[in-house]
């Protein structure tokens, strides 16, 4: 997994790339509460690249969720496709938190 | 100090030995080398000298043979009287010290022969006649040989019985009238004493050679080692000796040819230079030993062995002194590796002194032995780490397994349904449960479940969840309802963010009437006997406990007598093989669809089977958890 971070005026955007499951998801808890902790209040996360995500990796999402919701902030995830979409759709995640088809959309959720 | 095994003893071996041939090669060839020069040198020295002293020789016997001569003339021409006869013989012989004895034989016609004999007995002269019977002179080789021959000879050497009595060799020339008869002989005598006296006097050979003279038969006249004399001849030697070449030698001796050869008498090297002697018909021969010639060779040589001796006496101290420079540190070393390789990491090094190649591989190794250290507390670290998370995901494992029901047929005395269940815990991830329980006389509840996370933490979670679980359904016969509060009961406090994906069935025994709901999981496959295989809808609703205040949808379906319904977790859809390729919604749904006859706990058997079938050696990653249940109509109806 590989995360890939850029800083849009008072928004995160982040690209997660690759697969977030119970070996990379404790990677991906500590990374994101660190942007939290350094201030990033709106982040969008950009999943068009996330190739598989295990329930440890939506724990970590929901996670970084509630932790910005905590701070004042917010958390969006984007461009899911395939099997990520799936199980974004399956778990219900879109009760927790915005979900958009693309970044645009993401952005302007905010 | 080991000496075959060690360095140090390996540089001492092949350092002498090395050295030592080296040394012993240019000590050979120098002694070879001068040897052959020596040996070219003597050769042009050995003959001149053999010559020279040949010719020394050669100038006695002329002087006897003219002085025999002279006598013999005389006494040819002038007719006189025996007095003084005698007198000329003193004479003779006094004035030639070569002179042994000197004789006349006068033999005129009609009267008696004389012959008067002058020779040396001691310091004086003593005067004889050989003219009697007791002597027979007319038998005598010196008598003989020049009356036949006509002209002066040279005897061979013999011992002079009742003449001089001494070995010697006579001279004797004829004596002829003025009318050219013969009438007599003059001889004279050269001692064979004298002979040797007189060679062993000469400046010759050294300390060990020496000398000899061989008559014209061989027969030696002149030896330093008088038993020699007259007893043996150059070819009985040879004989003695087996010597062919000696026998050679004396062969071209008296043929008065001058030489040089490499000869050995009585079995002593040496070289053999030979010369006639005047007109004797002597051979004179000059021996020069081997061992004498190479004396100062062999002397040299000695000296330098020892030089050579000594310099490797020098040069092994100094390897040696070298070599345990080198090689102690090196034994240090290897003592501590030893240490260590034995299991004692905490050997003590020996300290690097200097920059040479030991102190560096000293360096080396003890920096090599401080990763190793680190190393080994690293990997001791990660296996105590590895042990308490495999000993908590075995604890997590127990717990997990023990909440869920194993018992099947789990209700034997109920005739509307059959139900079986499996949960196949995978070795690392997984939260899989599933449970089952009357509710009351007519509701049977069914649960399949999916804890996030692992372990204890993971293991606690579920069995919170199935106790809430259980509770609640004692007091919401909703299924939609139940989820909602058990999601606001699992949310309250969870800074974990664990939650479960869960379906929740409710069946009314009665009539089949299944409620259900779902809390972000799969929704189960409704198989019907004929074989169609299709996915119960599935009510919205997310993962539960994750956050609170969610609400959930609710299914509703009527099982009619036969319908099946199977539950599972991600662990069925999601096996994979090793290429990554998942087992797939399609392939659960046409597995259940060909088990469409077989009893529940076929279909569960059958399914996991295929699974196993479909991942091969693959290691299964998640649970696997497989729960069917089957209507078979309202109480009494069942066959």
């Amino acid at each position: 997994m590989k995360l890939e971070r850029t800083v849009q005026d008072d928004k995160t955007v982040v690209t997660v790339v690759g697969r977030l499951d119970a070996m990379t998801a404790p990677d991906f808890e500590k990374e994101s509460l660190a942007w939290v902790e350094g201030g990033d209040r709106k982040i969008l996360l950009d999943l068009a690249d996330l190739e598989y995500i295990s329930s440890a990796g939506l724990r970590a999402i929901l996670a970084l969720a509630k932790r910005a919701r905590a701070s004042g902030g917010a958390v969006t995830v984007c461009s899911m496709k395939g099997m990520v979409a799936e199980v974004f759709a399956i778990s219900g995640f879109d009760a927790f938190l915005p979900v958009a088809a693309d970044r645009e959309g993401g952005l302007e959720a905010f | 100090m080991r000496f075959r095994g060690s360095l140090a003893g390996k540089l001492l071996l092949w350092g002498v030995l090395g050295s030592g041939l080296v040394l012993l090669a240019v000590i050979a060839s120098g002694y070879l080398r001068a040897r052959t020069l020596l040996e070219k040198e003597l050769e042009g020295k050995a003959v001149e000298l053999a010559q020279a002293t040949a010719n020394r020789m050669a100038i006695v016997t002329e002087a006897m043979e003219r002085t025999t001569e002279t006598v013999a003339d005389i006494v040819g021409r002038v007719l006189l009287p025996a007095g003084e006869l005698e007198d000329l013989l003193k004479r003779t012989v006094e004035r030639n010290p070569e002179i042994f004895g000197s004789a006349l034989v006068l033999e005129r016609g009609g009267v008696l022969p004389i012959a008067p004999y002058v020779y040396r007995d001691g310091g004086n002269l003593s005067t004889t006649s050989l003219a009697g019977e007791a002597y027979r002179f007319q038998t005598q080789d010196w008598y003989l040989l020049p009356r036949y021959a006509g002209t002066p000879q040279w005897s061979e050497p013999y011992y002079d019985e009742g003449g001089g009595g001494t070995l010697m060799a006579t001279y004797s020339a004829p004596l002829c009238s003025t009318n050219g008869a013969f009438i007599g002989v003059a001889t004279a005598d050269i001692s064979l004493r004298w002979l040797t006296a007189r060679l062993s006097s000469l400046p010759l050979l050294g300390r060990e050679g020496f000398a000899f003279l061989i008559s014209s038969q061989g027969t030696v006249i002149a030896h330093p080692d008088s038993d020699f004399i007259m007893n043996e001849t150059l070819f009985s030697l040879a004989a003695t000796w087996q010597d062919r070449e000696l026998a050679a030698l004396g062969r071209r001796m008296i043929g008065g040819e001058r030489g040089f050869s490499p000869a050995s008498l009585a079995g002593k090297a040496g070289w053999l230079a030979f010369a006639p002697v005047g007109d004797t018909g002597w051979s004179l021969a000059a021996f020069f030993p081997r061992s004498e010639l190479l004396r100062d060779v062999a002397a040299l040589s000695r000296a330098q062995g020892t030089a050579a001796f000594a310099g490797i006496l020098l040069l092994l101290a100094v390897t040696w002194l070298l070599a345990r420079s080198v090689t102690g540190p090196l034994r240090a070393l290897d003592g501590a590796v030893q240490a260590l390789a034995g299991g004692d990491a905490a050997a003590p090094l020996p300290t690097p002194r200097g920059d040479d190649e030991v102190s560096r591989l000293t360096a080396s190794f003890a920096s090599m032995r401080e990763e190793l250290e680190s190393y080994m507390a690293e990997l001791a670290r990660t296996a105590r780490a590895r042990e308490r998370i495999e000993s908590e995901l075995r604890i997590g494992r127990a717990i997990q397994m023990s909440l869920i029901p194993k018992t099947f047929p789990p209700f034997p005395e109920r005739r509307e349904f059959a139900l079986h269940a499996l949960l196949e815990p995978a070795r690392e991830v997984g939260g899989d449960f599933y449970d089952f329980f009357m509710t009351d006389e007519d509701h049977l509840c069914l649960a399949v479940g999916d804890v996030s996370g692992k372990g204890v933490p993971a293991a606690l979670f579920m069995a919170v969840t199935r106790t809430f679980l259980k509770a609640l359904s004692r007091e919401e016969t909703s299924p939609s309802r139940i989820l909602e509060r058990l999601n606001d009961e699992l949310a309250e406090g969870n800074d974990a963010s664990m939650f479960v994906t869960l379906f929740l069935g409710v069946v009314d025994l009665r009539d089949g009437r299944l409620r259900y709901a779902s809390g972000g999981h799969p929704s189960p496959l409704l198989s019907r006997p004929d074989g169609t295989v299709t996915a119960l809808p599935r009510p919205r609703g997310p993962l539960v406990g994750a956050l609170e205040g969610m609400t959930f949808d609710e299914g509703e379906r009527l099982l009619l007598s036969r319908e099946r319904f199977l539950a599972f977790t991600d662990g069925v859809t999601e096996a994979m093989t090793a290429d990554g390729e998942l087992f797939g919604d399609d392939r659960t749904a046409s597995a259940l669809s060909d088990l469409a006859p077989a009893s529940c706990r076929e279909v569960v058997d059958g399914l996991r089977r295929r699974l196993a079938a479909f991942t091969g050696e693959a290691e299964q990653s998640d649970d696997i958890t497989l729960l069917v249940f089957e209507y078979l109509g309202p109480k009494g109806k069942a066959p």
